[in-house]
């Protein structure tokens, strides 16, 4: 548990990560006040990154000026990153520090397709790096949902030094940042690290995405917002939601959360959120930003994935929650289109597209007429099948 | 020290009768092959009982005495509860220093800790894994390991570079000739095709079984004919422990994404083809790829001429379905695998002979299309590394790993890094198997196709494959772990030797030294 022990107003130890059982790629930190800096720590891949280990964890210290505590690490092949994350975290805390907001220049990756949206706990190291090898459009590195209330405070640390470290460029990177004042001191954090989009749970009133826009402005920050809709007043207002801000650029429902503020039980035909998931969608569409589905939950089931991906296609979103790997090829052959729909798409983006470079108003292909928004519809189509996998 | 064909650096050890490793292909060490010693029906009973009251009293009568050798097969894998009886009696009876030479040693076998620290048990001959292997590791064994493959274990008693004295044989069910099969009993495992070398060549055998049935035991695996004397206990073992760790599917996403790799690899390069045949091994990743196969099959009708076990209830539900049509089985991972082998007449036990044996006229395992296998380290020329960690410590046997890598493509499906640890590196920790061997190394980041194989990467061209150089998979694993791993400097002496399949010496084991 991250925290401090406090007896008698003075702070007896503070630990951060996890070990024993079943742990594995973390490392525990526990330190205790001492006359001077010092560290020890066991590890089960020692002695093969002892030296590593000590100079990072020297490096780190030297950095927060070498602070009068005794580290014990408990390491279980924690990765570079990941004793990044924690020194930096325990160290913040004995000094009572905020986590430096990111300042890495590297370049957000732009979005693309958005069929599958891949979930990772922010605060669990040994499943992050991996997550960018499995070909989810999407990543989302979660502060909110999987991270316990006590730990959120390394839980930054962590997706900050996750980001900065890891290579992220084949995937849309995503932070799902907390509600409220939690919330602002995540984004503040990774305003300018190199995160393409944050999403926003628990979104009920449009004013909320103003006084976020306003925030993100005030730091120079490019990070795009998708606001989750789990309330039935979010339901209400997710038009305003959608339209309240440039920087809003997909809407999605958390039905979990829904069904339980309308007191229904969430069922497998899902008719108890129809309405929800029908304004949801309408609203996204009407305010131009791409509606994307709720997660799926059973992840063992590949037929039943893509079941569930082909039917939100067939409704008009444009990707699923993924919060397994094994969801993301299934959920992709639910995107796929059929060749007929593929075949038809390349001739009316070929056909419209040539018509405007001849400056020609009028398209027809197969005897209908070709506005914007049916190329703009076909183009998603042929984009999808260009990275299909 | 002189350094082998492989390379490596290893210590004159003809005393021991071992020659350093030559190369893929030498001639044989010697021009011929143990006998076997004649036998009289005169010295058995002529009313076929051969049972004695107890084990103890077995080994009594076997003359069992200090510094002989013993020996017993892994059917049971993990539920064995031979051994401990055997060493168990041994001690009762006084006797020292025994050798024992087991085809493999499970977890389960941390219990004769005890047996080699009081001198019951000398050391023990083969791969070391688990507890035992961390026990040898840190020298608290009085001899060196002799790591040989299964192929090369039974060519050690043909060749006779290893003579067993006494073969204690875990029979699932036996009658008082001495007739066995592992296919029925409440300890059923599978085959006995671990055990059919030492009934061959060891000077005394004893059949030990908690299910004794009338004559005739039939359909046998094991003939009586071999059999000195049938002991019957409470208990062989426990059957339900034959599914141990690595007999079970990877539930890891990366796991899985590497034994996909892997289908889809075989698939594309039309290795995986009507008439194709394929053995996977006993390790999570392995019986992953076996389901994606069987899958692929299932969609294109696809069906393999036959497929060499370990039998698993995937293999079984393949053969069933008429995917395989015949399971060449070395021995049974589950216990589905065990009601086959008893009601399939197309689940056909095989022994080390047939599959791995390098002294013979021919085996099955080059006349696989592909076997897809793990390992704990390669380097950049495809080497690899089966038995011990970058830290040195023995903790895998080698199995039938290099009987199997003559298999016309051998897959090693692998993560790119374990716990921090880049599995690619320079240099080997130990050299088990040749790279010359070894096609492919398929990883959860990317396939990387050995140079010597140019028809594999004319194949793959074009494909959407993620194909990369080993290098460039070496580099992303250490971009990730901070850079490659330090190479753990053991102590000088020496723990192990690894064995190729002919007997000489590929690489030696080091005591590994303790941390501060």
């Amino acid at each position: 548990m991250a925290h401090d022990l406090v007896t008698g107003g003075v702070a007896m130890s503070w630990q951060v990560g996890f070990a024993g059982g079943d742990v594995r790629a973390d490392v525990q930190i526990t330190a205790e006040p001492a006359p001077e800096f010092g560290y020890e720590f066991s590890s089960t891949i020692s002695p093969l990154y002892d030296e590593a280990i000590a100079a990072q964890t020297e490096s780190i210290a030297g950095q927060f000026g070498r602070p009068p505590v005794r580290l014990h690490c408990v390491d279980s092949g924690a990765l570079p990153f990941t004793w990044a994350a924690r020194l930096t975290a325990i160290f913040s805390m004995i000094l009572d520090r905020a986590i430096e907001p990111s300042t890495k220049t590297k370049v957000a990756p732009q979005p693309g397709m958005r069929r599958s949206r891949l979930y990772v706990p922010g605060n669990t190291p040994k499943l992050i790096p991996n997550a960018p090898i499995y070909g989810a459009d999407a990543i989302i590195l979660d502060l909110e949902e999987s991270v316990a209330p006590q730990r959120k405070f390394e839980a930054l640390a962590m997706v900050v030094s996750a980001i900065e470290h890891l290579d992220w460029s084949s995937s849309e990177l995503v932070v799902r940042v907390n509600a409220g004042d939690q919330g602002r001191v995540d984004m503040h954090v990774l305003a300018s690290a190199p995160v393409t989009t944050f999403i926003l749970p628990k979104v009920e009133m449009a004013d909320e995405i103003v006084d976020i826009d306003q925030f993100l402005n005030e730091r120079n920050s490019n990070v795009m917002l998708f606001p989750l809709i789990e309330s039935a007043l979010g339901v209400e207002n997710a038009f305003a939601i959608a339209s309240a801000s440039k920087r809003v650029t997909a809407l999605s429902l958390g039905l979990e959360d829904y069904t339980a503020d309308l007191g229904a039980t969430r069922t497998a035909g899902q008719s108890e959120s129809f309405y929800a998931r029908s304004r949801i969608l309408n609203a996204a569409r009407a305010a131009g930003v791409t509606p994307l589905a709720s997660v799926f939950p059973n992840f063992s089931d590949a037929e039943a994935v893509t079941h569930y991906a082909r039917t939100a296609k067939a409704s008009g979103y444009e990707g699923v929650g993924c919060i397994h790997p094994n969801q993301i090829e299934p959920t992709h052959l639910g995107f796929a289109p059929s060749d007929k729909e593929r075949e038809d798409a390349e001739a009316i983006v070929a056909a419209f597209e040539s018509a405007s470079e001849q400056s020609s108003a009028v398209v027809a292909v197969n005897g209908k007429m070709v506005d914007l928004p049916t190329y703009n519809r076909a183009l998603r189509i042929v984009r999808s099948t260009e990275g299909s996998r | 020290m002189k350094s082998n064909a492989a390379g490596r650096s290893v210590p004159d050890l003809s005393s021991r009768g071992l020659q350093p490793f030559g190369g893929i292909g030498q001639p044989p060490m010697r021009d011929e092959q143990k006998s076997r010693k004649i036998r009289s029906c005169a010295d058995y009973p002529s009313d076929g009982n051969k049972q004695v009251a107890t084990l103890k009293s077995a080994l009594a009568k076997a003359g069992l005495s200090n510094g002989m050798t013993v020996s017993t097969h892994h059917h049971l894998r993990n539920g064995d509860r031979i051994a401990i009886q055997l060493f168990s009696a041994a001690k009762e009876l006084g006797v020292k220093d025994l050798v024992w030479y087991p085809s493999a040693v499970f977890p389960c076998h941390a219990e004769l800790i005890p047996f080699l620290n009081d001198g019951t048990i000398h050391h023990i001959q083969g791969s070391l894994n688990g507890p035992l292997g961390e026990y040898a590791s840190f020298g608290n064994m009085r001899d060196l390991a002799v790591l040989r493959s299964h192929g090369c274990r039974y060519r050690s008693l043909q060749d006779g570079d290893m003579s067993v004295d006494v073969a204690v044989i875990a029979a699932p069910s036996c009658d008082q000739f001495g007739n066995m099969t592992g296919a029925i009993g409440p300890s059923a495992c599978g085959g006995l095709g671990f055990a059919v070398a030492d009934a061959e060549y060891a000077d005394h055998v004893i059949a030990v079984t908690d299910n004794l049935v009338e004559f005739p035991c039939a359909p046998w695996q094991i003939s009586g004919n071999y059999v000195d004397q049938v002991v019957v206990v409470d208990s062989i073992g426990d059957a339900s422990q034959i599914v141990s760790g690595t007999t079970v599917p990877t539930n890891s996403p990366e796991r899985q994404l590497i034994a996909r790799n892997a289908a889809q690899f075989v698939l594309e390069t039309e290795i995986l083809k009507p008439g194709w045949s394929f053995q996977a091994g006993a390790g999570g990743i392995s019986l992953s790829f076996t389901i994606f196969v069987q899958q692929i099959m299932q969609e294109r009708e696809i069906f393999a001429q036959f497929a060499r076990g370990g039998s698993s209830q995937y293999l079984v539900e393949m053969l069933e379905s008429g995917l395989v049509k015949t399971i060449l089985d070395g021995q049974t991972f589950d216990l589905e695998g065990v009601r086959s082998i008893r009601e399939n007449p197309n689940h056909v036990m095989t022994t080390p002979f047939t599959s791995y044996n390098y002294h013979t006229k021919g085996n099955f395992a080059s006349i696989l299309d592909c076997t897809v296998l793990g390992a704990t380290e390669v380097d950049l020329n495809f080497n690899a590394n089966v038995v011990t960690h970058s830290d040195g410590q023995m903790l895998h046997g080698i199995g039938g790993w290099q009987d199997a890598l003559f298999s016309k493509c051998t897959i090693l499906a692998i993560p790119t890094i374990r716990n921090r640890v880049p599995i690619i590196r320079d240099e080997l920790t130990t050299f088990c198997g040749p790279g010359e061997l070894i096609d492919v190394v398929v990883t959860e980041r990317g396939i990387a196709i050995n140079p010597l194989r140019q028809d594999l990467l004319e194949k793959v061209e074009g494909s959407n494959l993620p194909i990369k150089p080993l290098a460039a998979l070496k580099a992303d694993a250490e971009r990730l772990a901070g850079g490659a791993a330090e190479r753990a400097v053991p102590e000088e002496d020496l723990v192990g030797i690894v064995t190729w399949v002919d007997g000489t010496v590929l690489d030696v084991i080091h005591k590994v030294r303790k941390q501060k």
